[in-house]
């Protein structure tokens, strides 16, 4: 990952989750392929929720970008009785931008 | 239905979460019909499994995740996460998954973990891959995880050595080696299961799906984690490659399952294909294999016979009718449970130790074997004392009997040597325990992993003592010590819930105390060996609850005191102490039993002043009643008013009276039990036994609700009302789960009677025999010093020119011996007894040439007191002596270097501080008399001021803390128990709960104490009700300032957790 970016962004979804779009400085950015996904349990010692990563190739040149998906309730601690993907609610990050 | 052929209980050793139990009850409760179980390189939750799964109704699969020598390091970016590549984690060998088809698998199964066990070393298990070949009939193989040959092979982009290998599995296992594909959705994880299906296409290698199972559920994952950082001894906020990258590692539903492998359905239903291979059950639990006697040929019946009425005719001189009925009465049992082998195979080792002149004593209740005591196992004579053989064995009772024997503890090991050898090793086993996360190991390595201060932790965990991990907020509450930590912060409510999680869950195997196996058939028919940590009998992968479902269980057991009555042997023979010794009995009457064998906790002591000792029959009741069961249950109490005669003796019923008659109608012995259940509800022996059993061990409401009906409804037959067959039931409820069998009290309260004759005429060989069998007993070994002074035996210091490696004693004096000394190894020890006496330091160090550590310790301890008086000095120049003594230097040069004037000695309270913390003990004198002055200076008494105090004054003692402790109280009050010690002597503290609250607790943590209170004093004994317990005033401690490791520093937890 040559630059991060660490900000939250405004993704469009396809129906299977995967991100279609995003919008990021006022501009759109179209996602051509989904290189990679995989699943991080996150720091569930402090609360932090699980998160699904995706490493994706964009339209027109576009590069790799990293776009990280949050699912809440966090694993969270001991004793919440929570299962770690009962998600209900989403939110986007922009991790970074590969060179 | 798909399967899960690769899962993890518990018995990973923290890499799983769940016992086995659990996995399959889910499993069950999913609709799975097979579940396999592969912990890491063992199969210590094989019999639980096979049980839990007969049970629910599914099949069993046994299996292995083993780890393979490692061929393959990756480099640090071909990982399997973000923290991949650490070379550590890689060096930890490779992986593969083995399922066991049939019992030839599973015997191959056992061979494979023990070599690897044997190969790999102790803690690092790892085969060489090779060695498969040799194993592999009935055994299915799968490539395993991404630790796997095959996969670590393709994830380091070498796709042709992979095949290699692939290729090479394939053959080994033929038809039986699959490419495991498992989706955890890691990075990489796609591509290498694309590589792994087209590989599997172009090989023709079938896949087989799996998910890699941890944990039942997806938030049993940080739990995974936080023992995943135990382990690898990281913190929660570190990275390490070990960690689980999220929380799919579940036992998925069956449905979950497919749809996870939806786009491999071939790989799912192959799981199916792999479970129906193994149709045959790898590991049958019908009935415990009993091994023959090595050389015997014939009826081991008709053998057992000859041997018991030869050894009656030893015994008795005459067989009576009444000791030959119940000889054929123990006979017929013992051949209707089939269990003669047992005896006859006992026998021979008792008899093996007895002609190695090795001490032995049964315990337990084959102590009510007329039998056993026949054959030499017990000494103790059931007929005489009318013990009820069916508490040993009975024919209702499924198991086969238990026969535990004690030896002396270094004896203990050469008699196992010669069980291996007499029998073979591929024969005997060591019965393994698991060591599972308690209140104390939690905290310190959950806390350690969850970045909490390790000082903090240890000073917490050692104030929680025995308590559960997830009873540490309750335990917290209990313990004014503990609760004294400000411990509420976030982090620490954090730490005891995770502490919570992992309660019960094994950390490690270990040796059990006593427990070998014997069988008939190899031993890796039925498990897995590994060396034990002594290096004897090789440690089996079952505990004492399973090995009784697959061999003959003996526990040989160590009993130190055993030793330390052999130590007295040469004054005094054990054999010819007499029966009932007045002094002896007056000793034990007036508590002054410190040192003796079970008769020397304080409540043991308070017990013999009240009840007024008089006989052995006292000491044999008194073994069963200061037990947590009966002190909780009041039971002591009513016997001591009964005893005394004021209150009367009654039963609930007439029909009690011949059974509880000589325990003053109250019952004290598990065989009371049995009798109570036949006179009161016309029970058979045996299913009385089955009753008592019942009540031991499945004590849950609906259980006991079910055994109070089936009792009540045969009482009532009887002609009891049901109040009275209520009032019975509730008392031998209550009793069953904790009293002990009264042959076993008889045959401790011998030991206890003799170990008191010793230290009331023999306290020199005795105390001797003590220090050389540490650890035991319940008071340290200064302790024990100030009794053996105070009963006129001279303490001699450690000496390099007389003390020998053990303690040694004559009539009237015990020389401190080398085995006490911190840091001296028994060569060393030994070797400087041997080369004695020497000249000089010098002349020492160049014979014995012993470490620096070694040298250091000997001279701060006093050890050249009689060559070199100033230890201060020669410390100074104990490198040099080593260095001169390497280059053979003469004496005269260290007589220049010795002779510095301004290298002062350490001060008197100085020398004795560092020979207490060096040794435990100081020889010369008490502690506390170097702090007399101090206590004299505030007003203090000392322990013989006592003597001539009326009872109910109030008194203020100072003096050492010795074994504080609250054990269970009848009203659950938690009640302060210490001894306070001076050079005088020795007084019980009490500390009710309101004072413990208030001031006791600092017992548990300062060295010194002052106690104020009132004197209470009954026939011999005294005791200072304590109404205030406070530490010795630091500006009174004259030498704390010099004595840095006499203080107990107390850091404070609340400034951390805040943070």
């Amino acid at each position: 990952m040559a630059r991060r970016i660490l900000r939250p962004v405004q993704v469009e979804p396809h129906p299977d989750g995967h991100p279609a779009r995003f919008v990021w400085r006022g501009q759109t950015f179209t996602v051509q392929s989904i290189l990679e996904r995989w699943k991080e349990a996150g720091c569930w010692w402090e609360g932090e929720p699980a998160r699904v990563v995706f490493r994706v190739l964009l339209c027109d040149n576009g590069g790799i970008w990293e776009l990280h998906r949050f699912t809440r309730p966090a694993l969270c601690l001991p004793g919440d009785g929570q299962p770690a993907d009962a998600a209900t609610e989403s939110h986007w990050l922009l991790y970074g931008v590969e060179d | 239905m798909p399967v899960h052929l690769h899962v993890h209980s518990a018995f990973s050793f923290q890499d799983g979460t769940s016992y086995p139990e659990g996995l399959v009850e889910q499993a069950a409760a999913m609709g799975y019909q097979a579940l396999a179980l592969t912990d890491h390189n063992n199969l210590c939750g094989a019999v639980r499994f096979v049980q839990a799964a007969a049970s629910a109704g599914i099949r069993p699969i046994l299996g292995v995740e083993l780890t393979l020598e490692c061929g393959h390091v990756l480099l640090p970016h071909q990982g399997m996460n973000q923290h991949a590549g650490s070379l550590a984690h890689r060096a930890g060998g490779e992986h593969l998954t083995l399922l066991a088809a049939d019992p030839t698998g599973y015997s191959n199964l056992c061979r494979l973990i023990s070599l690897a066990h044997d190969l790999g070393g102790r803690r690092t298990p790892a085969l060489p891959r090779e060695r498969l070949e040799e194993y592999s009939e009935g055994l299915i193989a799968l490539s395993g995880c991404r630790r796997g040959e095959v996969p670590q092979l393709l994830l380091g982009q070498r796709p042709d050595e992979a095949r290699q290998a692939a290729a090479w599995y394939a053959r080994v296992f033929p038809g039986r080696f699959f490419l495991e594909v498992q989706r955890l959705y890691v990075p990489r994880e796609q591509w290498l299961l694309q590589c792994l299906s087209e590989m599997g296409k172009a090989m023709g290698i079938p896949l087989a799906a799996s998910v890699n199972v941890h944990y039942l559920r997806p938030s049993d994952m940080p739990v995974h984690d936080i023992l995943t950082c135990a382990r690898e001894l990281v913190q929660v906020d570190e990275a390490h490659p070990a960690r689980p990258f999220n929380a799919e590692q579940s036992l998925l539903s069956p449905k979950a399952f497919a749809r996870r492998f939806r786009d491999m359905p071939q790989a799912v239903a192959n799981t199916r294909a792999i479970a129906s291979l193994c149709q045959t059950p790898a590991l049958e639990l019908t009935r415990p294999d009993v091994p023959v006697p090595v050389g015997f040929t014939g009826d081991p019946l008709q053998a057992l016979r000859a041997e018991a009425y030869k050894g009656a005719a030893r015994r008795y001189g005459r067989v009576t009718p009444a000791i030959r009925s119940r000889l054929e009465h123990e006979l017929g049992i013992i051949a209707r449970v089939g269990c003669a082998s047992y005896f006859l195979v006992v026998q021979g080792i008792v008899r093996q130790a007895k002609s190695m002149g090795i001490r032995t004593s049964g315990r337990g209740s084959v102590v009510d074997s007329a039998v056993g005591h026949c054959l030499g196992i017990s000494d103790i004579d059931p007929i005489r004392h009318n013990l009820l053989f069916e508490r040993f064995m009975s024919p209702e009772r499924s198991q086969m009997p238990d026969i535990d024997i004690d030896f002396p503890r270094d004896k203990r090991d050469e008699l196992v040597t010669w069980v291996q050898k007499h029998y073979g090793p591929q024969h005997v086993g060591a019965v393994c325990t698991f060591s599972t996360f308690r209140a104390r190991s939690a905290l310190r390595e959950i806390g350690k992993a969850m970045g909490l201060p390790a000082e903090e932790l240890g000073v917490l965990a050692r104030r929680l003592r025995a308590a559960s991990a997830d009873q540490i907020e309750g335990a917290m509450e209990s313990q004014p010590q503990a609760v004294h930590l400000q411990s509420s912060a976030k982090r620490y409510t954090h730490l005891f819930e995770m502490c919570a999680r992992v309660a019960g869950l094994p950390r490690m195997i270990s040796t059990h105390l006593g427990g070998i196996v014997i069988t008939s058939q190899p031993i890796h028919r039925y498990t897995p060996t590994q060396p034990s940590a002594r290096g004897i009998a090789r440690l089996t992968h079952f505990d004492k609850d399973d090995i009784e479902a697959v061999g003959l269980k003996i526990d040989l057991l160590s009993l130190p005191i055993l030793g330390a009555v052999d130590n007295a042997g040469e004054a005094c023979r054990y054999e010819d102490i007499p029966e009932e010794d007045p002094e002896t009995i007056r000793q034990i009457r007036a508590g002054e039993s410190i040192g003796t064998f079970e008769l020397q906790s304080p409540a043991q002591r308070a017990l013999h002043i009240k009840v007024q000792t008089s006989s052995k029959k006292d000491i044999i009741d008194s073994i069963a009643l200061i037990r947590p069961g009966p002190v909780q249950g009041g039971m002591a109490e009513n016997y001591v008013r009964r005893k005394l005669g004021l209150e009367p003796v009654t039963y609930i019923h007439p029909s009690l009276e011949p059974s509880l008659k000589h325990t003053y109608g109250i019952a004290l012995f598990q065989e009371q039990v049995i009798e109570i259940a036949c006179a009161a509800a016309n029970f058979t022996p045996g299913e009385a036994d089955i009753l008592r059993k019942a009540m031991t061990s499945a004590r849950s409401k609906g259980n006991m609700e079910k055994l109070r009906e089936s009792f009540t409804a045969k009482a009532l037959e009887n002609g009891l009302t049901s109040d009275q067959a209520e009032r019975i039931f509730t008392c031998i409820s209550g009793f069953a789960g904790y009293g002990f069998t009264e042959g076993h009290a008889r045959a401790f309260a011998e030991i206890a009677y003799r170990s008191a004759y010793l230290l009331r005429h023999h306290p020199a060989h005795y105390m001797a025999g003590l220090l050389n069998n540490q650890p035991m007993g319940m008071y340290p070994v200064n302790t024990l010093i100030a009794q053996a002074r105070n009963r006129g035996v001279a303490i001699l210091p450690l000496d390099v020119n007389r003390s020998q490696w053990f303690s040694t004693s004559t009539d009237d004096t015990l020389r401190v011996g080398l085995h006490l000394l911190k840091g001296l190894s028994r060569k060393t020890g030994e070797r400087i007894a041997e080369l004695a006496p020497y000249t000089s330091a010098l002349h020492f160090c160049q014979q014995v040439r012993p470490a620096i550590h070694e040298l250091q310790n000997l001279i701060t301890a006093g050890a050249f007191e009689s060559l070199h008086p100033n230890r201060r000095g020669l410390l100074w120049q104990a490198d040099s002596l080593l260095e001169m003594a390497s280059q053979g230097a003469q004496e005269r040069l260290l007589d220049c270097t010795l002779a510095d004037p301004h290298l002062e000695d350490f001060g008197d309270v100085e020398k004795m501080s560092l020979e207490y913390d060096l040794l435990g003990l100081t020889a010369n004198c008490h502690l506390a008399s170097q702090l007399r002055p101090r206590f004299d200076a505030m007003g203090l008494l000392t322990t013989q001021d006592l003597a001539w105090i009326p009872g109910g004054q109030k008194v203020r003692v100072g003096g050492l803390t010795v074994c504080p402790h609250t054990p269970p109280t009848r009203s659950g009050h938690r009640v302060l128990f210490f001894c306070l010690e001076d050079e005088f002597g020795m007084v019980d503290v009490t500390a009710f709960e309101d004072v413990y609250r208030a001031s006791g607790y600092v017992a548990f943590s300062e060295p010194v104490l002052v106690v104020e209170g009132v004197l209470q004093k009954r026939n011999l004994g005294r005791t200072i009700l304590a109404r205030r317990v406070s530490p010795m005033p630091r500006t009174l401690s004259c030498h704390r300032a010099s004595t840095p490791k006499m203080e107990l520093r107390r850091p404070h937890i609340g400034s951390s957790a805040a943070r």
